[in-house]
């Protein structure tokens, strides 16, 4: 297994470390800009990057089953390996994605504090749970961020890995159809249906939000970590079972 | 017992049964050829041995241990087929350190050097080669990994004559230093009947034959002349084919040519392929 994760590690780290390189220079871009206006009226905000970390974990998610997978049967590692190799890097990865998005926070916002007035930035946590932290204390609000950005990030590489995973066990000749109707649901089906069935989306929201802890009056953040989490073992669970039957 | 046992493996797809039943041995430093028409199950077996394909029932064994997703096990075997399951964006000298990474005894340099023979840049991506470079490649990292058991599907696929023989070459001369098992699968018998010591012939996921190379072709013999002077020899005889062309018959018959061969009749020896052809055909 080490030698799988070492693959992996590798392998990942070039696209993450372009990844942050690509959010400092807009952050440093951003920034700059706001110095060099003088005009009051302009306002530049920069808000949830780890959103871009969501979304990078759930890619990450998709290509490590496609590519790692194939690489590991080539060289001899089990599946049972490979899995929990992926497993420790999904971990890791989205550990380091939540510790740079707070770390980026806490520096953004110094150097905001001291030389920009019209440039700021909100994290995912803050746009989710703008309420929550009212009166609260920033190492609350970093603690707290740190472990949202995790549980969503690791969730997201989840959900990608279980989506490669039905995949490449689907017949071949079912692929083409599961990938253009997986995005036409996401995208279109599952929005539409507020349309459609409203009082059973209202309802189903309900419970969504419910379990994300943004139920109205009790905002908590920690409610949609531990949700999260559980999402994540459900997620990794159906992945194994669809994993160890996986053939070339 | 030492080596590669396989034991009741079957498998099926769909409605085709791929493998039915098989029971093979793979002995330590033994080359092995691997024969079959189309769609007998050669690779399915081999993608079986090297977990690439799950067995419906049965067990893969190496030593006593089990080699199903046990990745101890699977260390000591590679195989390589026409599937390019690297990735896509891999340029061959990383492919080599990895390799080294994953089989501690790959030979680099050894790798570097059969590059230089058969003029394989290792600066390209892998996805860049030609069909016939990818199988060269492929076949590089085969005879560099140092592993006890190397299973060759189809190695020769898609490579002129002059790489082939250099292949060949290449083989035999790694074998004569430092022997390991060899399976090789492919259809083109006749240039590897010289490379193999054994022969494993299989029809329809069942396996025919299992022999050395010099028992099958002991075994038998193929008497040619007029039809009516080979068909009044053969009466009796256990004919495993006949081929006629024009007035001429040749019929292939199993056991040992009696002495007195009629005036009109010639006799040759067995031909692997021309066994395989009769054996497969019947």
């Amino acid at each position: 297994m080490k030698k799988m994760l070492k693959y992996q590690i590798i392998d990942l780290s070039k696209s993450f470390g372009v990844y942050f390189c690509v959010i400092i220079a807009l952050t440093i871009a951003g920034i700059s800009f706001s110095l060099s206006v003088t005009s009051s009226d302009i306002n530049i905000n920069f808000n949830g990057t780890g959103f871009s970390s969501v979304i990078l974990t759930f890619v990450m998610g998709i290509c490590m089953y496609k590519e790692h997978y194939l690489m590991a049967l080539q060289n001899g590692i089990s599946r049972k390996s490979f899995y929990k190799s992926s497993l420790c890097v999904i971990s890791l990865f989205c550990l380091i994605c939540s510790i740079f998005d707070t770390l980026f926070v806490i520096t953004a916002e110094f150097f905001i504090e001291r030389f920009s007035s019209s440039f700021q930035i909100l994290n995912i946590l803050q746009l989710i749970y703008l309420d929550f932290f009212n009166g609260k204390g920033t190492f609350t609000m970093l603690f707290t961020n740190l472990l949202f950005t995790f549980t969503i990030t690791i969730m997201s590489a989840a959900l990608g890995l279980l989506i490669s995973a039905v995949f490449c066990r689907i017949p071949k000749k079912y692929r083409t159809m599961y990938v253009i109707a997986l995005p036409i649901f996401c995208c279109s089906i599952l929005p539409m249906s507020f349309v459609w069935f409203p009082d059973f989306c209202s309802r189903a929201s309900d419970v969504f939000f419910a379990i994300l802890g943004l139920k109205d009056g009790a905002i908590n953040p920690f409610i949609g970590c531990l949700s999260m989490s559980a999402t994540f073992i459900i997620l990794s669970i159906c992945t194994y079972l669809l994993l160890r039957k996986t053939e070339i | 017992m030492n080596g590669i046992e396989l034991k009741d493996i079957s498998k099926k797809y769909k409605n085709v049964q791929a493998l039915s039943h098989v029971n093979l041995c793979f002995k330590e430093n033994t080359i092995y050829g691997l024969l079959g028409r189309n769609g007998a199950g050669k690779s399915t077996l081999l993608n079986i041995i090297n977990n690439r394909v799950l067995a419906d029932n049965g067990t893969v064994t190496l030593n006593g241990k089990t080699a199903t997703e046990n990745t101890e096990v699977l260390h000591n075997f590679f195989l390589t087929n026409e599937q390019n399951l690297y990735p896509e964006g891999m340029k061959v000298k990383d492919a080599f350190k990895w390799s080294s990474e994953f089989y501690p005894g790959f030979d680099k340099d050894y790798a570097e050097k059969l590059c230089n023979l058969f003029q394989l840049s290792h600066k390209k991506k892998i996805k860049r080669l030609s069909t016939g470079y990818q199988t060269i490649f492929r076949n590089i990292v085969a005879l560099s990994v140092n592993v006890p058991y190397v299973f060759l599907d189809e190695p020769v696929l898609g490579l002129d004559a002059y790489h082939r023989d250099l292949f060949y070459k290449i083989l035999i001369e790694k074998y004569a230093e430092n022997p390991f098992t060899i399976v090789i699968s492919t259809h083109l018998i006749e240039e590897i009947s010289n490379v193999i010591e054994n022969v494993i012939i299989i029809k329809n996921g069942e396996i025919i034959k299992n022999d050395s190379r010099d028992e099958i072709l002991k075994a038998g013999y193929c008497i040619s002349g007029i039809s009516s002077a080979v068909d009044g020899y053969i009466s009796g005889k256990q004919v495993i084919g006949t081929e006629i062309l024009g007035g001429l018959k040749t019929a292939y018959i199993l056991g040992q040519p009696e002495t007195n061969i009629p005036d009109n009749l010639s006799i040759s020896g067995m031909d692997l392929q021309k066994f395989f052809i009769q054996l497969t055909n019947s």
